[in-house]
């Protein structure tokens, strides 16, 4: 029995073959069908799992440091802690260092009477002491984390050898009155004690200081704004005044540190290998289980490790992923073909069904066969599709807008993350549902064999309009119900958030993929119901192109044949998505651009080492440029917090900046600056910073801790920000800019000089006159002052966003490969549907020829049929795709930005669109016309007997 | 001059095979003369649709003359050939060949539309062609709703929009019962004598045979009898034995058949060419 049951599987496997071969240009579109939708949803897959993994190893292996360890109250609670690290598996290094401050020209100086705090009001300020940061470490952290600086010099403490910042560089040379260079011999005190001013410390012997004499400088640096521990630990702004002190030098020094509690700090690296052992996905609890057992053992120690960022990149991966959506679209478009090539198979092929059961086949083993048919062909399909989705989504990254990066490509290549589970699920998942529909299919056509009679024929026809009929409306009713409380999610999560979170970025996806079946099921009802009676009624204009043969090419558009349909729908539907793709890639430039130029704030964002405001005199000298505005920053402590003060000529800010509408808060306006500008004592607050102290304009708000020996000052609120360009963006999350908003206050330019004492910038903004040339303007700018940046990089390579960058594309890169996909498939689709019409209408046109008819003019009307369906489903398609993406583009928005600073906006680019349907009839009318030609060839006595 | 429309001289059909030449045509040499009903009786295989196919055009003869209507075909253009088919002459084939997208009036219109007419012009004569062949009340109905005596009909009206010369009918009854097929050739009767119609046509039904003017026997490809049909007393059982009878290929026949066999049909165009030339 079963070695019977062996012949007969391997007799129907030969079959299976042998049909395969005979129908190979269908059984290749199938092929087709399942590669692109299989490649499509795995490409995406393979390429954010890939990606995810490179960025965190790019990551980890990027930073020295990834966490620290700090004890104010116990520091000797460090000693223990190293001691436990060097039994711990997960702890590849670590190193310690404190920071204190260091104290110039002390000499000459009575310690116990001399005032040096607040600074701008010491003893003697002819003759004033430099007061300053230090960081003491050795020589092996300094290596570690010299990514951090920006030197002049060496990076090296060795040999006694100290590190000067370049604003403390600044500073000395004023108090020596000569200038400090590499190599100078310098003395100074390391204070062993920080002094609070609040309790009356504020004499040099306050400090404790320890006297160290003839170190040389051997570089002097700046910072390079950046994510590494160190910064977190001690501060950019801490560093860029500073000066770096070799431990070694330290003494018994030391001792009285870690007794007066000076902060000890403790730097930890984990052991790549052994922390990426388990996979990736554990990085994150590996360091959490770090923290929480240091948490456990020392209570009083604070630990930091780079777990948060970590877990935004993650998040901004796992965000990303959700991009595939972007491609449902095509993968839509390929099964759509995929099922209408097997319509059009099995319709080829009803001769032989009708054969197979005339000899005895019943219903199963006919089905049996084309299933076994279908699993071969689909089977090839997967394994292509799998090894394209490798290729794509190592393409995927690779483009960016300098182009293609070989190296991206490569690293997927060598390295990538290949779900298995996902890939066999997502292929399982397709061949059901396309088996599946193939079986139905077949047993319906079989079964309709028995129905001999017109009668019963026309019934089953009626029957099989209505099944078609409920099934779109059923599947339209309940999308659209799907889609109303989905929306009302979406809705709520894009208006209450600027920043958007993985949530509300799954919503819009869901949001997203349900438009497209929406689109699906109307897009078909529309082709059914509506097309080819608008296409009958052209009646007047086919008269006036063709006279007297209309009468044959409205005769084609009546006709009972829903192939045509099919086609219609097939056009109408990727003409729908073309249009959503042109205007939604365009739509992402406009938007990203306009999104540039508010992160860079003006025409021109200049950004250099601490200067005179007043060198905004010098940049307006240079041709080109219309105005300058200077901004100053200092930090104050609101609500316990720290900020940034932002000092500025708020008038000329509110001229220069890129400002937008959604700059301001509800009810706010330029106004605001305006006020700003009258108002000496005046501060224009964040959002976020007057909801949490519900606080609004008029209201007081107290600032401490500001320089200039000001520590306690009231500021009156003029108004209220969501963000001010070029100076971040929205609600500090802004992961790119790593720019705080809601860390932000801007506050009159002219307290910020007189009650401050604050002139100097970093940061000047302006604006060129039309048409200029922005490259010699930038040049000049450079020729004015040395390592000025002018238009810097928006993305600083040292920030995690950079590492998020290198991965993920820009969100266009998705509708390009979408738009290229589906002109792929509508070109094969049209080419089949206009083969499978035309060989299924040979006789007709025979009939015709026996008539008198020309085979010219049978061509001419089957080329103005061609072209009447492909424009009118593709002008029908566009305007359907205008309603889609209009209707969908502010609900995705989450897929495409990962924030709201400027709300999005949709750009339609005209030519684009106008274009798409006569590139589209051209592209088919390429494709049909060797199949026309050799229609118009063949002997009419052998058209007849097809 | 002649009274014939349609004259036949030795005509030749081969067919190249994979297995060698196949030699349907053996030299066939008849004529039709005006309002004449042409009957060609031969069992399947015989050669009778082809040589039907190559008097309507839609096949070439591999040798031979035909002339209609004091043309020869053999020196038609391709676009000769669609007038021609156009205007003089209409074919009414076994399977009917009615256009399955279109209605019964569309079948008979388009030929009309074809040729040049307007369509409400068309539209016009195609009822009236539709009442002369008494199935107006079917006009809107598609071809997979028609019996087949309907479809015959149509093909019919179709076939004569044009007021052609000649009526190509191949095996008109083949598809019909008695009745039906009685009705059939009533109307190519009627045609004939109304409309000045010859009509030429094939039949295995010795009945259909017997209301011809005249009736060519057609065996392997050679016309081996010819009957002029005296309807009155035709002898039906004879006629029937007349075709059936291979004996009768050996006794002389009416027409003279070619004996010289072709090598190819290369060679048979060439000794074609030449005996024009000379």
């Amino acid at each position: 029995m079963s070695s019977k049951n062996n012949v007969k599987f391997r007799f129907l496997f030969s079959l299976a073959f042998k049909n395969i071969l005979s129908h190979k240009r269908h059984m290749v579109i199938i092929i087709f069908g399942f590669t692109i939708s299989i490649s499509m949803l795995l490409s995406v897959n393979l390429w954010s799992n890939t990606s995810e993994d490179l960025a965190i190893n790019d990551f980890l292996g990027s930073q020295d440091f990834q966490a620290y360890i700090f004890s104010a109250s116990q520091p000797e609670d460090i000693d223990e802690i190293i001691e436990d690290l060097d039994e711990n598996v997960l702890v590849d290094f670590y190193s310690t260092g404190y920071s204190t401050a260091a104290l110039f020209n002390t000499e000459n100086k009575n310690f116990t009477t001399y005032e040096v705090l607040p600074e701008s009001s010491q003893t003697d300020p002819n003759n004033p002491v430099s007061l300053t940061n230090a960081f003491i470490t050795g020589q092996e952290t300094l290596d570690r984390i010299s990514f951090v600086f920006n030197v002049e010099g060496n990076f090296t403490i060795e040999d006694n050898g100290i590190l000067l910042s370049f604003r403390q560089a600044q500073e000395l040379s004023s108090i020596y009155d000569r200038d400090i260079q590499i190599g100078d011999v310098l003395n100074l005190s390391i204070s062993k004690y920080i002094p609070n001013p609040a309790y009356g410390e504020i004499y040099l012997s306050s400090f404790q200081t320890t006297y160290y004499e003839d170190f040389t400088v051997k570089g002097i640096f700046t910072i390079n704004e950046g994510l590494s521990i160190v910064q977190s630990a001690l501060s950019s702004e801490v560093l860029s005044d500073s000066i770096i002190f070799p431990i070694t030098s330290l003494g018994s020094a030391e001792a009285t540190m870690k007794t007066n509690e000076v902060p000890y700090v403790l730097f930890v690296k984990f052991d790549k290998e052994e922390i990426t052992k388990d996979g990736l996905d554990e990085v994150v609890n590996k360091m959490q289980l770090f923290s929480e057992t240091i948490k456990r053992d020392y209570p009083t120690t604070y630990i930091y490790i780079i777990e948060s960022t970590l877990t935004s990149l993650i998040n901004a991966y796992s965000r990303a992923s959700i991009s595939v959506v972007l491609m449902i679209p095509v993968i839509l478009v390929g099964i759509v073909m995929t099922i209408f090539t097997i319509n059009i198979i099995i319709e080829y092929r009803q001769e032989e069904v009708a054969l197979l059961r005339d000899r005895g086949a019943d219903t199963f083993q006919i089905l049996l066969l084309f299933i076994i048919e279908f699993l071969i062909v689909a089977f090839f399909g997967i394994i292509l599709g799998i090894a394209l989705s490798f290729i794509i989504s190592a393409l995927i990254p690779s483009f960016s807008a300098s182009g293609f990066n070989g190296a991206t490509f490569r690293a997927f290549m060598r390295e990538p993350s290949f779900s298995f589970g996902f890939a066999i699920g997502i292929s399982f998942t397709l061949l059901i549902i396309l088996v599946g529909y193939a079986s139905l299919k077949i047993w319906w056509e079989i079964s309709l064999r028995h129905k001999s009679s017109e009668h019963e024929l026309s019934a089953r026809r009626k029957m099989e309009r209505n099944i078609f009929l409920g099934v779109n409306i059923g599947v339209v009713t309940i999308v659209v119900i799907a889609l109303i409380f989905v929306l009302i999610d979406t809705i709520r999560n894009i208006q209450e958030s600027q920043n958007f979170s993985l949530a509300s970025t799954t919503s819009a996806g869901y949001t997203f993929l349900l438009f497209c079946f929406l689109l699906i099921f109307v897009g078909q009802l529309i082709s059914y119901l509506v097309t080819d009676k608008f296409q009958v009624s052209l009646k007047g204009l086919y008269r006036r192109i063709v006279f007297n043969e209309a009468f044959f090419l409205i005769n084609s558009f009546k006709r009972k044949d829903k192939k045509l349909n099919s086609m219609t729908f097939a056009v109408i539907l990727v003409s729908t998505f073309v249009a959503f793709s042109l205007i939604s890639a365009s739509s992402v430039t406009q938007n990203q651009m306009l999104e540039a130029d508010y992160k860079n704030g003006a025409d021109m964002r200049i950004i250099t080492y601490p200067v005179d405001s007043s060198f905004k005199n010098n940049l307006s000298q240079i041709d080109g440029i219309n105005e300058v505005v200077a901004l100053s920053k200092t930090t104050g402590s609101i609500a316990y917090d720290d900020y940034t003060v932002v000092g500025v000529d708020s008038i000329t800010y509110s001229r220069i900046g890129k400002w937008d509408d959604s700059s301001f808060a509800e009810d706010n306006s330029f106004e605001n600056l305006k006020i700003l500008h009258e108002t000496y004592a005046g501060v224009i607050i964040s959002h976020p910073l007057a909801e949490r102290l519900n606080l609004t304009i008029g209201d007081d708000i107290p600032i401490v801790n500001l320089p200039g020996g000001i520590f306690h000052r009231s500021f009156v609120i003029t108004g209220i920000f969501n963000s001010a360009p070029g100076l971040g963006l929205l609600d500090g999350r802004n992961i790119e800019m790593l720019q705080q908003n809601e860390g932000i206050v801007l506050i009159n330019e002219e307290f910020m000089k007189t009650e401050l004492e604050i002139s100097s910038c970093q940061l000047f903004l302006a604006s060129v006159f039309p048409d200029e040339n922005s490259t010699r303007i930038t040049n000049e700018i450079k020729g004015l002052l040395s390592n000025t940046q002018v238009n810097p990089e928006l993305i600083n390579e040292q920030f995690i966003g950079s590492f998020i960058d290198t991965y993920i594309p820009n969100v266009r890169v998705f509708f390009y490969v979408q738009l290229i996909a589906i002109v792929l498939i509508i070109i094969v689709l049209i080419i089949m549907f206009t083969d499978f019409t035309l060989n299924q209408r040979t006789q007709e046109f025979a009939i015709n020829q026996t008539m008198g008819k020309s085979t010219r003019t049978i061509s001419k009307l089957l080329v103005i049929e061609l072209i009447v369906i492909i424009l009118s489903a593709s002008i029908g398609g566009l305007l359907l795709g205008l309603v889609f993406t209009y209707a969908s583009f502010n609900l995705i928005t989450p897929i495409l930005t990962s924030h709201n600073i400027i709300p999005y906006t949709i750009n339609l680019p005209i030519l684009e669109i106008v274009l798409t349907p006569v590139v589209l009839t051209a592209m088919a009318l390429v494709g049909v016309l060797p199949s026309i030609i050799k229609y118009g060839r063949e002997k009419i006595i052998t058209a007849l007997r097809n | 001059m002649s009274s014939a429309v349609l004259e036949c001289k030795d005509v030749f059909k081969q067919y190249e095979l994979r297995s060698g030449p196949l030699e349907v045509l053996k030299g066939v040499t008849f004529d039709l003369k005006k309002k004449e009903l042409l009957a060609i009786v031969g069992i399947s295989g015989s050669g009778k649709t082809t040589l039907l196919n190559l008097l309507f055009g839609i096949d070439t003869m591999t040798e031979g003359h035909i002339k209609i209507d004091g043309k020869d075909i053999s020196d038609m253009s391709k676009d000769d050939f669609r007038l021609f088919r156009r205007d003089k002459v209409g074919m009414i084939f076994q399977e009917f060949y009615l256009i399955p997208s279109m209605t019964a009036i569309e079948n008979v219109m388009a030929p009309l539309i074809i040729a040049g007419k307007s369509e409400q012009l068309a539209l016009t004569k195609a009822y009236r062609l539709l009442e002369r062949v008494e199935i107006r009340p079917i006009a809107n109905k598609y071809p997979h709703q028609l019996s087949n005596g309907q479809k015959q009909r149509v093909a019919i009206a179709r076939a004569i929009a044009n007021t052609p010369k000649i009526l190509i009918c191949d095996e008109p009854t083949r598809a019909l019962d008695t009745t039906l097929g009685d009705g059939i050739m009533d109307l190519l009767e009627e045609l004939i004598e109304n409309e000045n119609i010859a009509v030429i046509l094939t039949t295995h039904d010795p009945q259909v045979a017997a209301r011809a003017d005249r009736v060519l026997i057609i065996r392997n490809g050679k016309l081996v009898e010819e009957k002029i049909v005296d309807k009155e007393s035709f002898d039906f059982r004879a006629a029937k034995a007349i075709y059936r009878d291979p004996e009768i290929v050996k006794k002389e026949p009416t027409s003279k058949p070619k004996t010289k066999k072709k090598a190819s049909t290369k060679k048979a165009k060439k000794s074609s060419k030449n005996s024009k030339t000379s």
